[in-house]
């Protein structure tokens, strides 16, 4: 009798009649707390499932507590890697007597060799694990359509009008093609005509079937290249407010994505979403398409999207959602003399459910706006009928703290650096983060030019402001094991938050300009402060970390009404809940969040 | 005793003699019956499974499972504590055949097992009239084992003899109670926990 989990990862990667040989050749055996089962160096008979009990993994050559690198408890597979590489490369100790399966190591390399993406399992490190994982959740490995899709994929011919081609040859070619779009050129330049620019052109301009449809043409195009995701695509339509993209391959076009292409490619109601949110010229309309957002993004996670992609997407539509909302209450005189930024995960674009709207204002000098308060404490109100609630540090434009002309701003920067206590700290990290959403975005930069030029210089500050990602214990225990109290783990406050802050911090030393976490590790990277590998890693564990915090989020929200099934905060996961793999990659990343904050404290002198 | 002296001489030339022969201690066999009742001149078999234990590993996966062939009195209450209905064992072998299996497979290794008493007593039952003797093995009794591990620990005490409340005890997870192959290997693990001179090797 076998109590092993067959449709688990890694055997569910084994065929049947594999599966049924594995079986056959599994032994039991318990061992004591404190027997050696695999000593470093040493080749491997056995390839070990735990049943019971835990398992250190130990690396000889460093001091007892460095040496700690994991620890394996029910469920969890080890010495896989041993048995293929001929030799262990740790020691594996018994932290506590231990019940495990034993796998011949000659029966596991056929296996191997038999089945490659058995093999292939165990030699994953953990940026290609978690892929796995994503793949395979929900049947990923047939989604399709979404995020495999690339652009080529879905574009169209390029309809190009020779040049000097007349209003009437535009329409018959558009007719005979059945496209709503075609192309032009100018001076090497590509621009397109749209139905409606001919419409334009023969009701508004007075042209004639016969005049040259040149004049016509938009050359402000938003241009992707072919290998790229659809969804970035939709992304970018989403950005710029246009229904089509021009596909470009070196200065050449290619190919047409028109929106109504990806929608119908993708084919789903949810994928509306950001039409709905294009279309609504009043409050209800907009309100509306805000509620349907968790569907869309409970539709994304199913189809097992990649995070990133995800937040890249609800990023920009809660942006547009806002920045639609500000012009909805802003009287139009206003909106050119201010920029409306949002702050925290808003700005770093990695709030993927709505939290609360953290949000400021910059005006300009010459701004003058008598009943500007009003306005702001109207903008709040809206938001929080669209569904997003209050920010309980009242970091608001309906708080006049956060609305002020630029130089209002500056004058609170240098405050605020000069202070350096925590609460001034705190908002300088939120203010790093401000990305603006409506209005004059380059007040924002000069807001940050100002930031780096008060900071980046000055360890003292930087040291001060790093300090707080070291603030909140990594949830592993001294064995390098996930700590499981009953009320689940803080995911923000071990995983995320160490995390976003850190490269938060390193941000600010180095001038980096971009928001989110992911970006700013790869300009981090460009820059030579971080390794690559590392910088990866540290990406793939907030991705996990994230979704994880997604996951546990939809579900509080499936919940609501009826209720919460365990009764816990959005940001406490219960690692019981969890497969042993996810575990096994929840450890992994925390341990590597473990290892960067041991580097922040190197760097900025955390350490006393 | 004297008993299994005759029959020892009587079947030491047969054709199974190899079972009189003395084990080499090597390997032994936790094993375990499903029956149709719990009288043991009553009780038919049903299935029965003997799991090898080997330097202190139990060979789970090696095990033998053998299903018989519905017996007259497979009743309705016998099945709901083993979950094995008569079409079940439809495909099952009939006795002669499932015995010749079984003690191929177990040889002249020691049995081990929780109150074997029985399940001996309802094998023999069939072997005596099928050849004319009893299962000559050695036999490792679980429950004293544990009786006398526990007089040793808490001679005061009266030992909990239930089996979950054993296997509990003793840190062995029950695999699959009343499924032959599950009891035989949370016995065979059970063995592992009570011999300690098996986990020293």
């Amino acid at each position: 009798m076998i109590d092993v989990d067959f449709e688990q990862l890694p055997f569910s990667l084994l065929e049947e009649d594999r599966r049924e040989r594995l079986k056959a050749a599994m032994e039991m055996a318990f061992f004591e707390a404190g027997q050696v089962l695999l000593e470093a160096r040493r080749p491997a008979d056995y390839v070990y499932v735990v049943h019971k009990g835990a398992v250190l993994e130990l690396d000889p050559t460093l001091p007892a507590d460095a040496g700690r690198l994991g620890v394996y408890t029910a469920g969890d597979v080890f010495g896989a890697l041993s048995v293929l590489n001929g030799r262990s490369r740790y020691r594996f100790v018994t932290e506590e007597e231990t019940l495990c399966y034993l796998i011949p190591a000659a029966l596991f390399k056929t296996l191997c060799d038999e089945q490659p993406a058995f093999a292939d399992y165990f030699r994953q490190r953990l940026a290609s694990k978690n892929r796995l994982l994503a793949e395979r959740r929900e049947g990923g490995v047939t989604m399709a359509g979404f995020m495999l899709a690339k652009v080529h994929q879905c574009m169209r011919e390029p309809l190009v009008l020779p040049s000097g081609g007349t209003v009437q040859q535009a329409v018959a070619a558009l007719n005979e093609r059945q496209a709503d779009s075609l192309l032009v050129e100018r001076d090497g330049h590509v621009g397109v005509i749209t139905k409606t620019d001919l419409l334009r052109g023969l009701v508004d301009e007075g042209l004639t079937p016969a005049s040259p449809a040149l004049s016509l043409a938009t050359f402000r195009l938003v241009k992707v290249p072919p290998d790229e995701y659809l969804f970035a695509a939709l992304v970018s339509m989403t950005r710029h407010e246009v229904e089509r993209v021009v596909v470009m391959e070196g200065r050449k076009p290619v190919g047409v994505v028109e929106l109504t292409d990806v929608l119908s490619f993708f084919s789903s109601r949810s994928y509306v979403v950001g039409l709905e949110v294009e279309r609504a010229d009043n409050l209800q309309a907009l309100s509306l398409a805000s509620a349907r957002l968790p569907e869309l993004v409970r539709a994304l996670m199913a189809q097992g999207v990649k995070m990133r992609f995800a937040m890249d997407l609800l990023a920009a539509l809660n942006g547009r959602i806002i920045s639609k909302a500000f012009q909805f209450v802003v009287p139009e005189a206003h909106q050119e003399h201010g920029c409306l930024l949002v702050l925290g995960s808003e700005g770093r674009g990695e709030q993927i459910l709505k939290t609360d709207q953290d949000n400021a204002l910059i005006l300009d000098d010459a701004a003058h706006w008598p009943e500007r308060d009003e306005h702001m404490r109207r903008f709040t109100e809206t938001l929080l009928t669209l569904g997003y609630p209050r920010c309980p540090g009242n970091i608001m434009v309906s708080n006049p703290e956060w609305v002020g002309s630029l130089s209002d701003w500056r004058e609170k920067v240098s405050r605020w650096a000069g202070q350096g206590d925590d609460a001034a700290m705190m908002n300088l990290a939120i203010l790093i983060d401000a990305h603006p959403v409506a209005g004059r975005a380059e007040l924002v930069e000069a807001l940050r030019e100002t930031l780096f030029q008060r900071c980046s210089g000055d360890q003292i500050l930087l040291s001060r402001f790093a300090r707080p990602s070291l603030k909140f214990a990594t949830p592993l225990n001294w064995f390098g094991a996930l700590k499981k109290p009953d009320q689940g783990i803080d995911i923000k406050k071990g995983g995320l938050f160490p995390v976003v802050h850190g490269v938060r911090a390193m941000s600010l030393e180095h001038r980096v300009r971009d928001t989110g976490t992911l970006a700013r590790l790869n300009r981090l990277v460009d820059a030579g402060q971080m390794d690559a590998g590392f910088a990866e890693e540290l990406g793939e564990a907030m991705a996990l970390f994230a979704e994880l915090r997604l996951r546990q989020q939809l579900a509080r929200l499936e919940g609501e009404g009826g209720q919460d099934p365990a009764g816990l905060p959005g940001n406490q996961l219960l690692v019981d809940r969890l497969s042993a793999l996810e575990r096994d990659l929840l450890r992994e990343s925390l341990q590597v969040v473990n290892e960067f904050k041991k580097r922040l404290s190197r760097r900025f002198h955390l350490e006393y | 005793m004297l008993k299994r002296l005759v029959q020892k001489r009587r079947h030491r030339s047969g054709p199974y003699g190899h079972l009189f022969q003395t084990p080499d201690g090597q390997e032994l066999m936790a094993l375990d019956c499903e029956t149709t009742g719990l009288d043991p001149r009553r009780a038919e078999l049903v299935s029965v499974a003997a799991v090898p234990i080997r330097e202190g590993r139990v060979r789970a996966g090696a095990a033998l499972e053998l299903h018989l062939a519905p017996p007259a009195s497979l009743s309705g209450e016998s099945i709901r504590i083993h979950r094995l209905r008569g079409v079940d064992l439809a495909q099952g072998l009939d006795v002669h055949q499932a015995l010749e299996q079984l003690l191929a497979f177990i040889g002249n290794r020691p049995l081990v097992g929780w109150c074997l008493d029985f399940d001996l007593a309802v094998i023999n039952r069939y072997l005596r009239p099928a050849l004319g003797f009893d299962l000559p093995n050695p036999v490792v009794e679980l429950s004293d084992l544990y009786r006398k591990r526990e007089r040793y620990r808490s001679p005061d005490a009266l030992p909990d003899l239930r089996f979950e409340r054993v296997a509990g005890k003793l840190g062995v997870p029950v695999i699959g109670r009343h499924t032959a192959r599950g009891d035989a290997t949370t016995a065979a693990l059970m063995y592992l926990k009570l011999n300690p001179s098996v986990v020293d090797q």
